[in-house]
């Protein structure tokens, strides 16, 4: 995919998360963004990776707390 | 974006060992006649690019015999290729696709007789298979290809947008929105969604340590495990769908191979039963004519009948007006004898003098002479007469003729009828075969029939599931919410916390979907709108409006629908989409098109040859000479036009390519 089109579901995205929910982490949503355009032809892998990367920001979350 | 370099073909249909097209940026002409392979390199970019065939009917085709060329089949050689050089994001790729008998065999008898060979070279490196994958569905996914690989043929497809309810119209909307990207979304959505699941598993079995969430941690663990359940249902209903659908498209491919033997069967049946009502027919008129012919003779005697009959009636007459005279004399002496009597004038009461008396007298006189007088021999004359005229009567039939000559009638036209039934089925059976079992033909119907009412009711469970499964995560929602205000400690509170995050990432990417949706249709709607009223030379037609189904409709200056577009029109709507779909997309590359001017006059062709630039970058046409004017297409395309080919025939098994 090239990358003006990623930009308008980046904004897409972005602008809900601006006006509605300006305490949820952007970097976290645009990873996930990410993940989905990374790994559009496998559907398990893009699964897992969003598992894996909420959780590493939880996990890294807690350790920036602590 | 990804451009198409150059097309070699061997043995591929009709073109006979290797054969090279080269294209460049811009417009590439194909001229063909029917029958000289236009379809066929279609077909050869299809097969290229994911190893499968399409016939109009848009299923695959799977008979690779007939794909490789008949005249080098007719000398045993049974193998043929087509190799695609591309040049993808500054990249050049070729790939190779061939097809070759197991060398054990001399020659197939179904596929599995032959053995496929796939490579994929990036710049001058092979790629494993794993990567051919992912670099061939990064390249152009198959979902899109609809929009890239074109049969004008098919384009009336897109008309089934504007129904919701079609299959066809609900999986090219899938394949517009993956063009379009909308895909990384919802699959986003999922997987947030996912992942919230899983966070709240962790969540219960942490809370399932305090004795006072035990309720609650159970409550969500049913609710849970009834979510797994509906989703696998789920799943599995809609893998069973689409099991159906595909069966649905084998069945309607063999229906519409079968469908004249269907309509010839069914004019068969119907002579059948022309001829038994003919049979019928004729029984009852041989009934009837039977009935008819018993009194026959009578129209052969019915002058003579008549003759006598008016000699009857003749003298009848006399006989009763002889009668009445003689009633009436009787009468009247009887009168004038009780005047005479009773010396009283019977009409004027007065009494009778003696020439009075005398003029009756000579009155009794005469009546008495009068020779009318109705004998004893004249009644019984009278009667027999009368008994003789009612006998003859009755055997005066003026209808018999026509009866029986309508009843004739009749059984020569019932016996031409049969006959020409009886004619017509013969051809028919000719036509049909001796081979086709007519129940098989009309089985597949109902079989056909059986699978659209199961696919039915299958979409309807899988309403009532996603329904269900909505309601069931919105209880899971609040058990957690309850259970989460409850629990106390950290570790509950920063799952809690985790919980809160993801729900919320989840609501933004449902709202992307439908934000991101609004927006493409708002400029699919606009593109499309440009590109049509470039090819459309009606003013009227203002502007085109989008559906939740990317259907387009027309629509007039005063913003009503045209409810009855032609079918140029509908095909200039199509090519207005994918027109507008090209340059919304993700994933831009030439477009290949098949008969595109079928349906249209020359001043839409042409227009349409003005407008392929806003197509795409590369466009492919293939069509026949007739399709659009030759001339015209060279001075409307101008420097656009890079080059052209003529499919020449060489003989009816082989076409030369030839650059013009």
């Amino acid at each position: 995919m090239n990358q003006p089109h990623h930009a308008e579901i980046e904004n897409s995205i972005e602008e809900i998360r601006c006006s509605m929910y300006p305490d949820v982490d952007k970097s976290l949503v645009m990873q996930v963004l990410n993940i989905e355009i990374e790994h559009q032809d496998n559907r398990q892998v893009a699964m897992k990776e969003v598992l894996k990367v909420v959780s590493q920001y939880f996990i890294s979350k807690g350790a920036n707390n602590a | 974006m990804l451009e198409f370099l150059r097309l070699t073909i061997c043995n591929f249909g009709p073109y006979k060992d290797e054969q090279v097209i080269d294209f460049k940026d811009g417009v590439t002409i194909i001229w063909g006649d029917n029958g000289r392979g236009k379809t066929t390199l279609l077909n050869a970019f299809r097969y290229a690019l994911y190893g499968n065939i399409y016939q109009r009917s848009s299923r695959k085709k799977n008979l690779l015999r007939t794909l490789c060329n008949l005249e080098n089949s007719e000398k045993g050689i049974f193998s043929f290729s087509v190799v695609l050089r591309m040049r993808f994001d500054g990249e050049v790729y070729d790939l190779c696709r061939q097809f070759k008998l197991r060398p054990e065999l001399s020659e197939p008898r179904s596929d599995a007789d032959f053995i496929e060979e796939t490579s994929l070279k990036k710049g001058s490196s092979y790629l494993s298979s794993k990567q051919q994958d992912h670099y061939l569905n990064k390249i152009m996914p198959e979902q899109i290809s609809r929009f890239f690989l074109f049969d004008g043929e098919l384009l009336s497809e897109y008309e089934d947008l504007m129904d919701n309810g079609r299959e066809i119209g609900l999986t090219i909307k899938n394949s517009i929105e993956k063009i379009l990207g909308v895909p990384i979304l919802t699959n986003g959505f999922t997987d947030i969604k996912h992942a919230l699941g899983e966070i709240n598993k962790e969540y219960a079995s942490i809370a399932k340590k305090d004795e006072k969430n035990r309720a609650f941690v159970n409550a969500l663990e049913a609710a849970r495990i009834k979510l797994d359940q509906e989703n696998n249902e789920l799943a599995s209903y809609k893998a069973e769908k689409q099991r159906l659908s595909q069966e649905k498209a084998d069945l309607e491919e063999q229906l519409k191979k079968t469908e004249k033997i269907r309509v010839l069967i069914e004019r068969k049946r119907f002579l059948h039963s022309t001829i038994e009502a003919n049979l019928r027919k004729q029984e009852e008129s041989i009934s009837e004519l039977k009935k008819h012919a018993k009194n026959s003779w009578l129209y052969i005697l019915s002058d003579k009948i008549k003759g006598n009959l008016n000699d009857i009636y003749l003298e009848l007459k006399a006989l009763e007006s002889k009668k009445s005279k003689a009633i009436k004399i009787k009468e009247d002496v009887y009168r004038l004898e009780k005047a005479l009597h009773s010396s009283i004038c019977p009409t004027c009461n007065r009494g009778l003098d003696e020439e009075q008396k005398q003029s009756i007298q000579r009155q009794i006189g005469l009546a008495q002479e009068s020779p009318v007088e109705f004998s004893n021999d004249d009644k019984s004359k009278l009667e027999s007469l009368t008994y003789y005229k009612s006998r003859l009567s009755r055997h005066i039939n003026n209808n018999i003729k026509d009866i029986i000559s309508h009843l004739e009638d009749q059984l020569d036209k019932n016996i031409v009828e049969i006959s020409d039934a009886k004619g017509k089925i013969e051809e028919i059976e000719s036509h049909i075969g001796q081979s086709t079992n007519e129940d098989n033909v009309f089985s597949a119907k109902a079989k056909h029939d059986n699978i659209v009412a199961t696919i039915t009711h299958i979409h309807k469970v899988i309403h009532q599931l996603e329904e269900s499964i909505q309601e069931t995560e919105a209880s899971i929602s609040g058990i957690s919410k309850k259970l989460s205000s409850m629990s106390t400690g950290y570790e509950m509170d920063v799952m809690s916390e985790k919980i809160r995050l993801v729900e919320k990432i989840k609501d933004i990417f449902e709202k992307g979907v439908s934000r991101y949706r609004d927006l493409l249709k708002m400029k699919v709607e606009l593109d499309a709108t440009m590109l049509f009223r470039q090819i459309s030379n009606e003013p009227d037609f203002a502007k085109l409006q989008i559906n939740d189904n990317y259907g387009l409709s027309i629509l007039y200056s005063d913003d009503k629908k045209n409810e009855n577009r032609s079918a140029g029109y509908e095909h200039i709507v199509a090519i207005s989409l994918i027109g507008a779909l090209q340059k919304n997309a993700p994933i831009q590359g030439p477009v290949v098109m098949d008969s595109p001017f079928g349906r249209l006059d020359q001043i839409h062709s042409s227009r349409i040859s003005a407008a392929l630039e806003r197509l795409s970058h590369q466009v492919i046409l293939l069509v026949y000479e007739g399709e659009i004017d030759m001339q015209m297409a060279r001075e409307t395309l101008g420097s656009r036009l890079t080059s052209e080919y003529s499919l020449s025939r060489v003989s009816g098994k082989q076409t030369q390519i030839v650059r013009v």
